[in-house]
């Protein structure tokens, strides 16, 4: 790099990305690829809920895990 | 898992959260701010990275470490998510460049009054500079990516991407000759 090239690179601003706004886009994403599946262990009977992603997803995990259904799906398999 | 290659860690992101994980963390700053340098807008710059790595992660699987890497590939999905932006957007004004700070902790201070008002001309001039040309120095300059990197990301060859940063260079030293930084 020359000299000019230099003072350009060191000119150039690089703007931060917001960590909180880097956690919680992580937390969606996450969340929305869950595809889960929840399985009702007594009568084997299986209801597979489609695209339940977001804030509805980790209710749909918390909820059945209070009330010992199994929840399973890609997202929570792999946690 | 910290040293591992970006592809090593690309070939299992679709069914490895974790994989996805790392790859998103070392990724997530250089996209923002190659966005952020296209829109000029941090609420702009925060939606499309949000819409990159979205489609990042329900595309894994869709990555082949055989034709690129997987920041280029990243930096592929960028630059068509700003692409549709801007049409978008295209009747819309344009928002006026705001001039950054500029000064960096690494400073020497004996150079600093010079220097430091060097660059923030340079940072003046830059920011006139058409929307392509801008994004052509970030991508090389900030975030390190080579003639053929930026050639694979924008769609051009590999010449006309080396034949552009000539250019550019000379450019710039003309535009800032005449502000009086001697480069």
């Amino acid at each position: 790099m020359t000299p000019f090239e230099r003072l350009i690179a060191e000119s150039l601003p690089r703007p931060e990305v917001d960590r909180a706004f880097v956690d919680e886009l992580l937390a969606r994403i996450l969340a929305d690829h869950a595809n889960l599946t929840l399985l009702q262990p007594t009568s084997r009977s299986r209801i597979r809920l489609h695209h339940v992603g977001g804030a509805m997803g980790v209710v749909v995990l918390a909820v059945g895990a209070a009330i010992g259904l199994r929840v399973r799906g890609r997202g929570a398999k792999a946690a | 898992m910290l040293t591992e290659p970006d592809e090593a860690l690309a070939a299992r992101a679709a069914s490895d959260r974790h994989a996805f994980t790392e790859l998103y963390r070392r990724h997530v700053g250089g996209v923002y701010r190659y966005l952020r340098y296209q829109t000029r807008c941090t609420e702009e710059a925060q939606d499309l990275t949000a819409q990159v790595f979205f489609q990042a992660y329900r595309a894994a699987g869709q990555f082949r470490g055989d034709s690129a890497t997987y920041r280029t590939w990243l930096f592929r999905i960028a630059h068509n998510a700003v692409a549709s932006w801007r049409r978008a957007r295209s009747r819309l004004p344009v928002p006026v460049a705001e001039i950054p700070d500029v000064s960096g902790p690494d400073d020497d201070l004996a150079d600093l009054a010079v220097r430091g008002e060097a660059k923030k001309v340079v940072a003046q001039v830059v920011a006139e500079l058409p929307t392509h040309d801008r994004s052509l120095l970030e991508l090389h300059y900030v975030e390190g990516l080579g003639p053929r990197e930026i050639a694979e990301v924008t769609g051009s060859t590999y010449g006309a991407i080396r034949v552009r940063l000539h250019r550019l260079l000379r450019r710039l030293r003309a535009l800032l000759e005449q502000k009086g930084v001697r480069p």
